[in-house]
C-alpha cells in the first residue's frame, strides 16, 4: 500500500466522525469514493439490475446521510451489516413503488418483493461479510496491478482465468521459472494487500 | 491485457468474486515452493560456513549495518554487511538482492563482494573488500576550508579526474542495463592515492527483464529488482532527479545523469544544487527544476563558466533535456580538462580561440605574432606571401586533428546505445513523446547491424514501422516494407496504410493536414497497441502543426475521441457554431465516455477538446461519466446536460460540475435533487432548468 493510500485509511474513523458532527461535504464524498462499490456489490447480490442499481445506491446513500448522526462507528463489521440492511429496505422500497406503479407486470414485482422479504437476518450478514471480501480483494488487485509489469499481470491473469501457466509461458515466450516467480509474487503482493486493507479499514 | 482497474461497479464486483474463489482455492498462505520462488538468492543460501571473528563496528547506512572482521580462512581484514532489518524472509531477500546485482558488477571503481552467506543465527551477510578512504562529500566540503590543505591536496583538476571515473563505472553499470538510483558524495569513496569507489546499490534497478544472451553475466531483472519499496519515495533530496520526485515520473539512465550533475555541481560549490532549509523544500525545488547556477551559488569562488554550464545541461529538469548518455558528460569534462570548450557552453569564437592559445601558448604565440609580423612584413615583401601560406597550411592541419579528436569521440557516445538492445526490443512500446526520439535512434542503430536474429528483427522492424507511422513518414514505412518483402504478413498491412496515405501526402517531411491526419485516425486498426500509435500520432501532430483553425481541427477531435472511445466513424454531422467570443459544441447524443486518453502528455495540450476554444458544450442525451477534463476548458461558460444518464448519480456528477470554471450549466427540470441544485447555485453557478419537452436555447 503506498503512502497516499494509507494516509486516505488512516484517517478514515476521523472521517466518519467528522461526517457525524458536521456532514461535512468533502468527508462524505470521500466515504462514497470508499463504500460506494461495496454497496453496489450488495445492491448487485439482491439481484438488481445495473439500470435500478444506481437508484438504489441514492436512495440508501441519502437514509445513510440522514441517519448517520445515530450510527454506532465503533464496530465496522457491523456498520457494514447495517449498510447491507438499508440496502435491503431501499430494494425493497424501489419495488413497492415500481409495483404500486406497475400494470402488467404487478404478480412479478409482488413476487420480487416477497424474495426480498424474505432475506433473513443471517442471510444478510452472510451477504455483507462475502461482500465485503469481494470489495476488499477487488481493491487491493487494483492497487497491487499498478506496481506489477505488464508481463507480471499476463500471467496472473492467465491462472486466473484457469489457463496452464506451462501454456500461457511457452506461448507468451516466458520462461517457466519466471513465469512462476511472477504469478508468485503477484499472488504475495495481493495476500499482503488485502491484509494491509483490512487492518486500515476494519 | 487485464489491467485490474474497473470503474464499473458490476464488473468490479465481478472481478472481485474471481479473485476470492481464485484465492480460497489456491490457499491464502504462500506454501513453501512457493516461499523459494519469491526469495530464490535466499533459498540458494545451503549451509553455514561462517569464517569471521573479531567484529568491530564501523558505520549503518539506512538498509545496512557494517563491521570490519577478520576472515580467519583467508587471514585478511574485510567488511562484513547485515541488513539493518532482517524479521521476514522478504527483507533478508531484498537485503541479498543487493548483494547479488554488486557482485555482477565487476569494475575496477566498484567493490568487489568476495563472499555471501547466512550466519549462525540465519541472518544473511555479504563480506566486502576492506576499503580505506574518505567521503568525497567530506572532501569537497574541506576544499573550501582555507585551513584543512585539502584545497592543495585536491586541486579542481584533480577532483574532475575522480568525477570521471564515477562517470566511467556509471557508464559501465548502464552498459549492464543497471541504474545506481542513489549516486550521491557520500557513496563514493576515495582512497590515500586518489582510488575511487562507487557504492552503496542497494537502490539498483534493472532495466528489462530479459537476460542478454551476448554477456557473461546476466542480470535478471525478477530477481534483482527491489519490489519493497515499491510506492515509497527513494534516494537522498538534492541528488534525487525531479522524475524521482514526481509522484508518475520514470526512473531512466537520465535519472542517474541528474545525479551525477549534482555531484559535479558539489566538487564545485560543496553544496547541492538547490535552495532549502529542510528536505521537503528541497525536494520541491527540484520538482519544480529550480537549481542556482554554481556561479551564483558561490559568486567568490569563481568557478569555470564551463563547468558550471555542464552542470546545468545535467541537472535540467526534464529528462530528454539533459544529456543523452553518461559518455557524453563524461565527454564534456574531458574536453574542459583538455582547454576544449565544452558543447554544453555553447562557446563564441572569441572563448575558443581564447581556449586554443591556453592549449598550445607557445604555438599560439608564434603563430599571433607572426601573422602580426607578416601583416606588416607582406606589405614591404611579396614574397613573403609564400610563408603565409604555409602557416594557413599548419592551421588547417591541427583543425583537421581536433575533428578527429571529436570525432573519436562520438563514436565513444554511441557505444551505449548498442547496450541498450534488450531494453528496446522487450518493452515493445512506442514510447511517448518524451521517449520516442531515443527510441527511434536506439532503432536505427540495431536495424543496421548483420546477423541479427530473425525474432528480434521481427520486433525491431515491428517498432520501426509504427514509429514511421506515427510521425507520419510514409515513405519510410514503403522503404521498410520493400527492405523486407513478404516476410512478414502483417508488414502488407502497414504497406496499405502508407500507399494511401503517400497519395495524400509525399513528402515525409511534411505534414498532413487536419482533414487528412482525421482520415489517419479514422483507418481502421483495432487492437490496443494501435491505440497507442494513435495516441502518438496524435501527440506529434499536436507537437508538429501550428494550431490551425477550430473548425478544421474539429475532425481531428472527432476522430481522436472514436480512437479513444472506441466508437468508430461516428460523429460525421458535429459542427461547430460561432458564437460571440468561441464556439458552440453540439455532442449532444455522442457515444463517448472518455475524453483523454491516458497516455496522453497534459503539458502539451488541453485534452483533445482543448483546441477548439468553445464557450458552450451540449452534451445532452450521453452517458456523463467524467468530466473533470473538462476542468481545462478556461473559457467554457455553458454546459448543456439534458436528459443525461449520470454514472455514479447525483452525488458524483454535481461533485464533479462544482469543480468545473463554468458559469452557466442547462439541466432537465426535475431530473436532479433540488438540494444539489441549491449548492451549485450558491457557489455562483448559473442553473438555468429546462421543462420537460422543451429545448434549449
Amino acid at each position: 500500500m503506498d503512502s497516499k493510500t494509507k494516509q486516505t485509511y488512516a484517517t478514515r474513523m476521523t472521517l466518519l466522525q467528522k461526517m457525524q458532527r458536521q456532514q461535512d461535504d468533502a468527508a462524505w464524498q470521500e466515504f462514497v469514493s470508499i463504500y460506494e462499490k461495496y454497496i453496489y456489490g450488495v445492491i448487485f447480490s439482491m439481484n438488481i439490475s445495473s439500470e435500478d442499481a444506481g437508484d438504489v445506491l441514492q436512495d440508501v446513500l441519502l437514509k445513510l446521510w440522514k441517519k448517520l448522526p445515530e450510527i454506532d462507528l465503533g464496530d465496522m463489521r457491523r456498520f457494514r451489516s447495517y449498510l447491507a440492511v438499508t440496502v435491503k429496505n431501499a430494494t425493497y422500497d424501489l419495488f413497492r413503488r415500481e409495483s404500486r406503479r406497475g400494470g402488467n407486470t404487478k404478480v412479478e414485482f409482488e413476487e420480487r418483493l416477497h424474495a426480498i422479504e424474505n432475506i433473513s437476518e443471517p442471510e444478510v450478514e452472510r451477504i455483507a461479510t462475502a461482500e465485503w471480501e469481494n470489495y476488499l480483494t477487488a481493491k487491493a488487485m487494483e492497487n497491487v496491478a499498478k506496481r506489477f509489469s505488464e508481463q507480471a499481470l499476463g500471467v496472473f491473469n492467465a491462472c486466473l482465468e484457469g489457463q496452464d501457466i506451462k501454456v500461457y509461458a511457452a506461448a507468451n515466450e516466458i520462461p517457466l521459472s519466471t513465469a512462476y516467480r511472477l504469478k508468485t509474487r503477484v499472488k504475495e503482493a495481493l495476500l499482503e494487500e488485502i491484509k494491509a486493507l483490512e487492518e486500515y479499514l476494519g | 491485457m487485464q489491467n485490474f482497474n474497473s470503474n464499473d461497479p458490476a464488473s468490479f464486483r465481478e472481478m472481485g468474486q474471481k479473485l476470492s474463489g481464485f484465492l480460497n482455492a489456491e490457499g491464502r498462505e504462500l506454501s513453501e515452493e512457493e516461499e523459494k520462488e519469491v526469495s530464490p538468492i535466499l533459498h540458494s543460501l545451503d549451509e553455514m560456513r561462517y569464517h569471521f571473528t573479531g567484529e568491530e563496528f564501523l558505520g549503518e547506512g539506512g538498509e545496512k549495518i557494517l563491521s570490519k572482521a577478520y576472515d580467519t580462512q583467508s587471514d585478511r581484514n574485510v567488511v562484513i554487511a547485515r541488513p539493518r532489518r532482517r524479521d521476514t524472509n522478504m527483507e533478508k531477500e531484498e537485503f541479498l538482492r543487493e548483494a547479488r546485482l554488486t557482485c555482477k558488477l565487476q569494475h575496477p571503481n566498484i567493490l568487489p563482494i568476495h563472499e555471501i552467506g547466512i550466519d549462525n543465527d540465519d541472518v544473511p551477510y555479504f563480506i566486502m573488500r576492506l576499503f580505506e578512504g574518505e567521503e568525497l562529500g567530506s572532501i569537497a566540503r574541506k576544499r573550501f576550508e582555507s585551513d584543512s590543505g585539502y584545497s592543495g591536496r585536491y586541486p579542481l583538476e584533480e577532483m574532475l579526474e575522480i568525477f570521471l571515473k564515477i562517470c566511467d563505472t556509471v557508464i559501465y553499470a548502464h552498459s549492464r542495463n543497471v541504474l545506481h538510483l542513489d549516486i550521491k558524495p557520500a557513496n563514493i569513496m576515495v582512497g590515500r592515492y586518489g582510488q575511487t569507489m562507487l557504492y552503496d546499490w542497494g537502490m539498483a534497478a534493472v532495466i528489462s527483464d530479459d537476460s542478454r544472451k551476448d554477456v557473461t553475466e546476466t542480470f535478471d531483472a525478477d530477481i534483482l529488482n527491489t519490489l519493497l519499496h515499491a510506492g515509497t519515495l527513494k534516494g537522498t533530496p538534492g541528488y534525487m532527479a525531479p522524475e524521482q520526485i514526481a509522484e508518475e515520473g520514470v526512473e531512466s539512465y537520465a535519472t542517474d545523469i541528474y545525479a551525477l550533475g549534482a555531484v559535479l555541481y558539489h566538487i564545485l560549490t560543496g553544496t547541492i544544487p538547490v535552495r532549502g532549509s529542510h528536505a521537503q523544500e528541497v525536494m520541491l525545488n527540484t520538482r519544480d527544476g529550480k537549481v542556482v547556477r554554481p556561479r551564483l551559488r558561490r559568486p567568490q569562488l569563481s568557478i569555470p563558466g564551463s563547468l558550471g554550464a555542464i552542470t546545468i545541461k545535467a541537472l535540467q529538469r526534464e529528462p530528454e533535456n539533459r544529456y543523452r548518455t553518461v559518455q557524453e558528460l563524461h565527454d564534456e569534462v574531458t574536453r574542459y580538462l583538455r582547454g576544449f570548450a565544452p558543447k554544453a557552453e555553447r562557446a563564441n569564437p572569441v572563448k575558443r580561440l581564447q581556449l586554443l592559445m591556453r592549449r598550445h601558448s607557445k604555438v599560439a604565440t608564434v603563430i599571433f605574432l607572426s601573422v602580426l609580423v607578416l601583416m606588416v612584413v607582406t606589405g614591404f615583401f611579396y614574397s613573403r606571401e609564400k610563408m603565409q601560406g604555409r602557416r594557413l597550411e599548419a592551421a588547417r592541419a591541427e583543425a583537421v586533428l581536433n575533428l578527429n579528436h571529436f570525432q573519436e569521440q562520438q563514436a565513444v557516445s554511441e557505444k551505449l546505445y548498442h547496450d541498450l538492445r534488450e531494453f528496446t526490443a522487450e518493452t515493445g512500446n512506442l514510447g511517448t513523446l518524451r521517449t520516442y526520439r531515443l527510441l527511434d535512434k536506439i532503432l536505427e542503430q540495431e536495424l543496421n547491424k548483420d546477423d541479427l536474429d530473425r525474432e528480434y528483427l521481427k520486433k525491431l522492424v515491428r517498432m520501426k514501422v509504427m514509429q514511421e507511422l506515427a510521425q507520419q513518414n510514409f515513405n519510410a514505412v514503403k522503404t521498410l516494407v520493400e527492405d523486407y518483402p513478404h516476410w512478414w504478413q502483417w508488414l502488407e498491412l502497414y504497406d496499405q496504410i502508407a500507399t494511401r496515405f503517400i497519395e495524400i501526402k509525399p513528402d515525409d517531411t511534411a505534414q498532413l493536414s487536419d482533414a487528412d491526419f482525421a482520415l489517419f485516425l479514422d483507418h481502421p486498426f483495432a487492437r490496443q497497441r494501435y491505440k497507442e500509435l494513435k495516441s502518438l500520432a496524435f501527440d506529434l501532430h499536436m507537437v508538429n502543426t501550428e494550431p490551425a483553425d477550430p473548425e478544421s481541427y474539429l475532425k481531428v477531435a472527432i476522430a481522436m475521441l472514436n480512437v479513444i472511445n472506441d466508437t468508430r466513424e461516428w460523429g460525421g454531422h458535429v459542427k461547430l457554431e460561432p458564437r460571440k467570443s468561441g464556439y458552440h459544441l453540439d455532442l449532444s447524443g455522442a457515444p463517448y465516455r472518455i475524453y483523454v486518453f491516458s497516455h496522453m502528455l497534459p503539458w502539451c495540450y488541453d485534452g483533445v477538446l482543448g483546441k477548439l476554444d468553445l464557450v458552450s458544450l451540449d452534451l445532452s442525451h450521453s452517458v456523463v461519466n467524467n468530466i473533470w477534463e473538462f476542468q481545462r476548458l478556461e473559457k467554457l461558460e455553458t454546459l448543456i446536460f439534458l436528459d443525461i444518464k449520470m454514472v455514479g448519480g447525483d452525488v458524483n456528477f454535481f461533485t464533479m460540475l462544482k469543480a468545473l470554471p463554468t458559469k452557466r450549466v442547462v439541466l432537465r427540470e426535475g431530473a436532479h435533487q433540488q438540494r444539489f441544485i441549491d449548492e451549485l447555485r450558491a457557489k455562483g453557478t448559473e442553473v438555468i432548468l429546462v421543462a420537460p419537452d422543451e429545448m434549449y436555447p
